[in-house]
C-alpha cells in the first residue's frame, strides 16, 4: 500500500469516515506542489487543461493556487475542495469488472479503471495507462507502460496484468458477453471456442514488465479505439488470481488502476468513489468524490428537480413529457444538453421468407414512410429522419448524398408494391412488427409506422411488444418477421456500424439479409491502413446496404442529457462537432469539477 | 390443535413441492437466459459457455433434483444478480429493510382504517360515512405508484420538505409507508365498516344497551369485538402481502428492500431469486392462513379445528 498524507487504507469498507474534511487537510499539505504530468501523444491532442484557459489574470497574486487531495491544480473558478462533490444517479451493478462481463457491469467503472489509451470528447485515442503506442503495418502494435503506474493497493500494473486480463476476456470459462468486440485479437476465435488452449498462439505478449505487444488477424487502423474503450480496461491479475472472479463485486478487493477508487459500496444504496492517491497518470480528477446512488430510472428527474443529483446522464430517463415541460422551462431549458446520438432506429425483415425476400417490397416499405412527418410530430424533439446507417457526424456519414435511395415516395412505393404482385396491398399478408421492450416514444412511432403502411400500401401490420431476452432469442434464430430497432455505436468507425451489424454470418450475422457485395467491400475496408480508400469503400457498402434494403433506415435519436449549471469541464463542454454530452465511454469524470456559485 | 397444526404443516410442505416444480419448469420455459444480450445476439458457443458457467448445461430433472438437494440444507444458490453474496444474504439483507417498511405500513394502515371503518360503521348514512367511503375508495383505486409520485412531487419538489427517496434516516421512510399504505388501509376502513354495521344492529347490543350500558362500553366490548372476527380473514394475507414489499413503491423511492426483486428476477432469468422469492412467498402465504385459522378458534369458541369438529 502506498503511503500517502492522508491516513487512507485500502480497506476502505470498514470504518472510513469523514473523508471530506480529510481530502481538505490533504490538499492543504499539497499547496503548491502542482506538477502536470506530461506525455507523449502517439495519435491526436490530448484534452486540454482547463485550468490553463480559465486562470483569472486578476487574481491577487497572493491568493494560493487551489490545489485537490491527488495534488492536481483546480480551475479558478472551481469552488473549494468540500464541494467536489457530484452525485450521479444510476443502477447498482453486478460487477465492475468488465472484463468478466460487458453487460453486468455500470458506469463509474470507467473512472475506476484505466485502459491503455482513454477515448476524448472527438473519440480520438489518447495515451492512459499506455504512454505511447506504435505499429508499422496496423497488426502488430506495441504499448509502452507508464512505469509509475500502480494498482490502487500499490502494487505496479505491468504488461503481465494486460496479458492476463485479455486472455480472460478470450477464455471460454469466462464466457465473455463482448467476446465479439476482441475477436480481431490473432487466435482469438480458437483460443476462446477452445480448439486451442495454449495461450502463447493467441497474439498477446509481455516483451518486458512494461512492454504490451498485441497481434490481430488482419491489420485494423482503428485498433487503439478498441483498447481505449472503457470495456478494454485491466483487471489486477494478483487479486483476481488470489480471489477469484467474484473480486469486483466487494469494495475490499476491488482494486483498480483508475483516477478513482471505490471507498464504500453500499449494496442497494450507492456507490462512492474517491481520488486514488497511488494514480499519477495524465488523467487525474478534479472531483473529491463521486456518488453514484443506486435507483430506477423513474426516481432520477424528480431527484434532479429537487437537487439530490446533479447530472442525469442515463439516455431515456427524460420521457417526452418531462422533455417538452425541460424545452419550456427558463431555469431547466438552460441545464439540458441535447444531441443526435450515434444511433440509428431502421426497420429490418425475414428476409429469406416471403413477402420480404422480395426486393421490390422492401423498396416499397423503406420509400412509404415519411420520416419527415414521423420526427415532426410523434418523435418532435426526439429525432431526426435517418436515411444512412451511419449517423451523422460519424465517420464515412453520407445521409444527404443517400437520401434519394429510401426517400418518402407514395408514388413509387405503390408502383413497387403492384409490382411485387400486392397492388394496392392486396393479397398481402398480416405481418408482424416486433419491438424490443419498448418505452412510450418508440411504441407511438411504431403505431405511426404501422398507419403510414395501412394508408399509404394498403397494408396490415400487428404491433407486437416483446420482452428483451425472448426478443433476443428469436432475434438470433432469424425468426422475427419484420422488427423496429437500434443500433447505438460501440466504437466510433464504420467498421462497427456498417460491418458489425449487417455483414453476414460469421463475423455479423445479426440479421439474415445477405449480400455478397456488402461483405466483401466492408471485408475489404476494415483492415485497409488508406483512409481515404477505406471510406471509400465504407460508403459504397452503406449504398448497397440501403439500396438492397437491408434495412429501411428510420430516424436517428436526439438524446437529452442534464447537468447543473455549476458542473463544468474540459470533456463535457462542446466538441468539435458542436456536441456537449457526457458520454460515459469517454470517461468524462476526471475532468469535471464544481464551479463557484 | 396440535395435531392439526402438524397435520397443516405436512400439507404446506407437499404445497411448496408443488410450486417449486411449477416454478422451475416455467421459469425454464420461457426463451432466453442469465446472460444479457444487448446490442449483439451471443454466438451458440458463448451461450454454451455462459450455460456451463452457470450450470444450465445439465438435464432440467438434474438441475432440479441439485437445487432441491442444496435448498433442503439451506443452500438456495448464488444470485445471478448480485454474485457477490448468496441468495440468503441477499434475502436477508433486503427483506430487512422490505419488513420493516411492511410493519410500518400495518401500523399506519390500522391506526387509519380501523378508526375510519368504525366511524363510518357507526354513523351509517351520514356524511361522515360518505366522507370515510369516499377516502378510502379513493385509496383503493388510486395505484400506490401514483400516490408516491404525487407525495414527491409535493413533499420533495414543491414544498421541499422530504428528500425524494432512499433508506438512511427515518426522514424518508414517511413517503414510501404513506403510498403504501393507502390501499391497506382502505381495505380495513371497508371491512371494517362492513362488520360493525352489521354487529351494531345484532340483539346482543341491543341487549348491552338495554342493560344500562354506555355507548364507548358497548362499542369497545360488545360491537369491537366481534366485528374484527371478518378482520381476520384479510389481516393475514394482507400482512404477507405487506411484508414482501412492492416493486412500484420501492423502485420510486429507492428502497434497498426485497420487494423489486421478484420482478427483476424475472426479467433477468435470476433462477435461483425466482425460486427463492416464489418459495418464500408462498410459504409466507400458507403460514398467514395457518396463523389466521388458529386465530379463528381462539377469538371464537365457537369455531373449532380440524377432527375435534365431530
Amino acid at each position: 500500500m502506498k503511503s500517502t498524507g492522508q491516513g487512507d487504507t485500502s480497506s476502505g469498507f470498514l470504518g472510513r469516515r469523514a473523508t471530506r474534511r480529510d481530502l481538505l487537510r490533504g490538499s492543504l499539505v499539497g499547496l503548491g506542489a502542482v506538477s502536470l504530468t506530461t506525455t507523449i501523444g502517439c495519435s491526436a491532442e490530448p484534452p486540454a487543461a482547463p485550468s490553463k484557459q480559465a486562470t483569472a489574470p486578476a487574481a491577487p497574486a497572493a491568493t494560493a493556487k487551489l490545489v485537490n487531495s491527488n495534488g492536481k491544480e483546480m480551475p479558478a473558478d472551481a469552488a473549494v475542495l468540500d464541494k467536489q462533490v457530484v452525485h450521479v444517479f444510476g443502477r447498482d451493478s453486478k460487477y465492475y469488472d468488465i472484463g468478466y462481463s460487458q453487460y453486468d457491469s455500470t458506469w463509474p467503472q470507467e473512472t475506476m479503471f484505466e485502459s491503455l489509451g482513454r477515448l476524448t470528447k472527438d473519440h480520438v485515442a489518447v495515451p492512459g495507462a499506455a504512454e505511447r503506442w506504435e505499429s508499422s503495418d496496423g497488426k502488430v502494435w506495441r504499448f509502452f507502460l507508464r512505469k509509475s503506474a500502480k494498482w490502487s493497493d500499490g502494487t505496479p500494473v505491468t504488461a503481465h496484468d494486460f496479458v492476463f486480463s485479455y486472455l480472460r476476456r478470450l477464455s471460454p470459462k469466462t464466457a465473455y458477453d463482448f467476446l465479439w468486440f476482441y475477436t480481431d485479437i490473432k487466435g482469438a476465435k480458437d483460443f476462446s471456442s477452445g480448439k486451442i488452449d495454449d495461450p502463447s498462439k493467441v497474439g498477446l505478449r509481455a516483451l518486458d514488465d512494461y512492454t504490451f505487444e498485441m497481434e490481430t488477424e488482419t491489420p485494423i487502423p482503428y485498433w487503439p479505439l478498441i483498447v481505449s474503450f472503457r470495456t478494454s480496461s485491466p483487471c489486477p491479475k494478483h487479486i483476481v488470481e488470489k480471489v477469484g472472479n467474484e473480486w469486483s463485486t466487494n469494495v475490499a478487493t476491488l482494486i483498480g488502476n483508475g483516477p478513482y477508487k471505490a471507498d464504500k459500496w453500499e449494496k442497494g444504496k450507492r456507490l462512492e468513489l474517491v481520488l486514488n492517491p497511488g494514480y499519477d497518470g495524465p488523467h487525474k480528477g478534479y472531483l473529491e468524490r463521486f456518488i453514484k446512488p443506486f435507483g430506477e430510472w423513474q426516481a432520477f428527474f424528480p431527484a434532479y428537480e429537487a437537487g439530490e443529483n446533479e447530472a442525469i446522464i442515463d439516455i431515456a430517463v427524460l420521457s417526452a413529457g418531462d422533455i417538452a415541460r425541460v424545452l419550456s422551462d427558463p431555469k431547466l431549458s438552460k441545464e439540458v444538453h441535447k444531441y443526435v446520438d450515434f444511433l440509428t432506429w431502421y426497420l429490418f425483415f425475414q428476409v429469406k421468407k416471403p413477402p420480404f425476400d422480395n426486393i421490390k417490397v422492401r423498396q416499397a416499405f423503406s420509400h412509404a414512410i415519411d420520416r419527415g412527418a414521423l420526427c415532426n410530430t410523434v418523435l418532435k424533439d426526439q429525432g431526426v429522419p435517418a436515411y444512412s446507417m451511419l449517423p451523422p457526424g460519424f465517420p464515412g456519414y453520407q445521409g444527404d448524398a443517400l437520401k434519394g435511395i429510401q426517400n418518402f415516395d407514395l408514388a413509387q412505393a405503390k408502383r413497387l408494391l403492384a409490382e411485387a404482385g400486392y397492388p394496392d396491398g392486396k393479397g398481402f399478408p398480416t405481418v408482424e412488427m416486433w419491438l424490443r421492450n419498448a418505452q412510450t416514444a418508440v411504441k407511438m412511432a411504431a403505431e405511426s409506422i404501422q398507419g403510414m403502411y395501412k394508408e399509404n400500401l394498403g397494408v396490415n401490420i400487428v404491433i407486437k411488444n416483446q420482452e428483451q431476452k425472448i426478443y433476443m432469442d428469436a432475434m438470433r434464430k432469424y425468426e422475427i418477421p419484420m422488427s423496429l430497432i437500434s443500433y447505438q455505436y460501440d466504437y466510433v468507425d464504420p467498421s462497427n456500424m456498417l460491418g458489425g451489424v449487417w455483414h453476414s454470418m460469421p463475423t455479423g450475422g445479426r440479421h439474415d439479409w445477405q449480400n455478397a457485395t456488402f461483405d466483401n467491400l466492408v471485408d475489404e475496408a476494415k483492415g485497409l491502413m488508406d483512409a481515404k480508400k477505406r471510406t471509400d469503400l465504407y460508403q459504397e457498402a452503406e449504398r448497397v446496404l440501403v439500396t438492397d434494403v437491408g434495412g429501411v433506415m428510420v430516424w436517428h435519436p436526439i438524446m437529452y442529457q442534464m447537468w447543473k449549471p455549476y458542473i463544468r469541464g474540459e470533456s463535457i463542454s462542446a466538441n468539435k462537432a458542436g456536441v456537449e454530452a457526457w458520454t460515459v465511454g469517454n470517461n468524462p469524470v476526471p475532468y469535471i469539477y464544481i464551479a463557484k456559485q | 390443535m396440535l395435531r392439526y397444526v402438524l397435520i397443516r404443516l405436512v400439507g404446506l410442505a407437499g404445497v411448496l413441492l408443488v410450486v417449486s416444480i411449477v416454478t422451475f419448469l416455467l421459469m425454464h420455459s420461457i426463451p432466453g437466459g442469465p446472460f444479457d444480450e444487448g446490442q449483439m445476439p451471443l454466438s451458440e458457443e458463448t451461450r454454451a459457455a455462459i450455460a456451463r458457467k452457470y450450470n444450465l448445461d445439465k438435464p432440467l430433472h438434474e438441475q432440479y433434483l441439485s437445487y432441491m438437494g442444496a435448498a433442503l440444507r439451506l443452500d438456495f444458490g448464488i444470485p445471478f444478480q448480485s454474485p457477490g453474496e448468496t441468495v440468503t444474504e441477499l434475502i436477508g439483507r433486503t427483506w430487512l429493510v422490505t419488513a420493516h417498511l411492511g410493519m410500518m405500513t400495518i401500523a399506519l394502515a390500522i391506526i387509519v382504517g380501523l378508526p375510519l371503518g368504525i366511524i363510518a360503521g357507526v354513523k351509517q348514512n351520514t356524511w361522515i360515512d360518505y366522507l370515510a367511503t369516499v377516502f378510502s375508495l379513493f385509496g383503493f383505486i388510486t395505484p400506490h405508484f401514483v400516490i408516491a409520485i404525487g407525495l414527491i412531487l409535493v413533499f420533495s419538489n414543491v414544498l421541499g420538505w422530504l428528500p425524494t427517496g432512499g433508506w438512511d434516516e427515518p426522514r424518508q421512510w414517511i413517503m414510501p409507508t404513506l403510498a403504501y399504505a393507502a390501499a391497506p388501509s382502505a381495505i380495513i376502513a371497508r371491512f371494517t365498516r362492513a362488520s360493525v354495521v352489521e354487529v351494531i344492529n345484532a340483539d346482543f347490543v341491543r341487549t348491552a344497551r338495554a342493560k344500562g350500558l354506555g355507548e364507548p362500553a358497548v362499542l369497545l366490548g360488545h360491537v369491537l369485538k366481534n366485528a374484527l372476527i371478518p378482520m381476520l380473514t384479510i389481516a393475514g394475507p394482507l400482512v404477507a402481502d405487506l411484508v414482501t414489499g412492492s416493486f412500484f413503491v420501492e423502485t420510486i423511492f429507492r428502497v434497498p428492500g426485497l420487494g423489486k426483486y421478484f420482478t427483476t428476477s424475472i426479467f433477468g432469468r435470476d433462477y435461483p431469486m425466482i425460486m427463492a422469492c416464489t418459495l418464500l412467498w408462498a410459504a409466507l402465504i400458507a403460514f398467514a392462513f395457518l396463523i389466521t385459522d388458529i386465530l379463528y378458534s381462539v377469538v371464537d369458541p365457537r369455531i373449532t379445528l380440524g377432527r375435534e369438529k365431530t
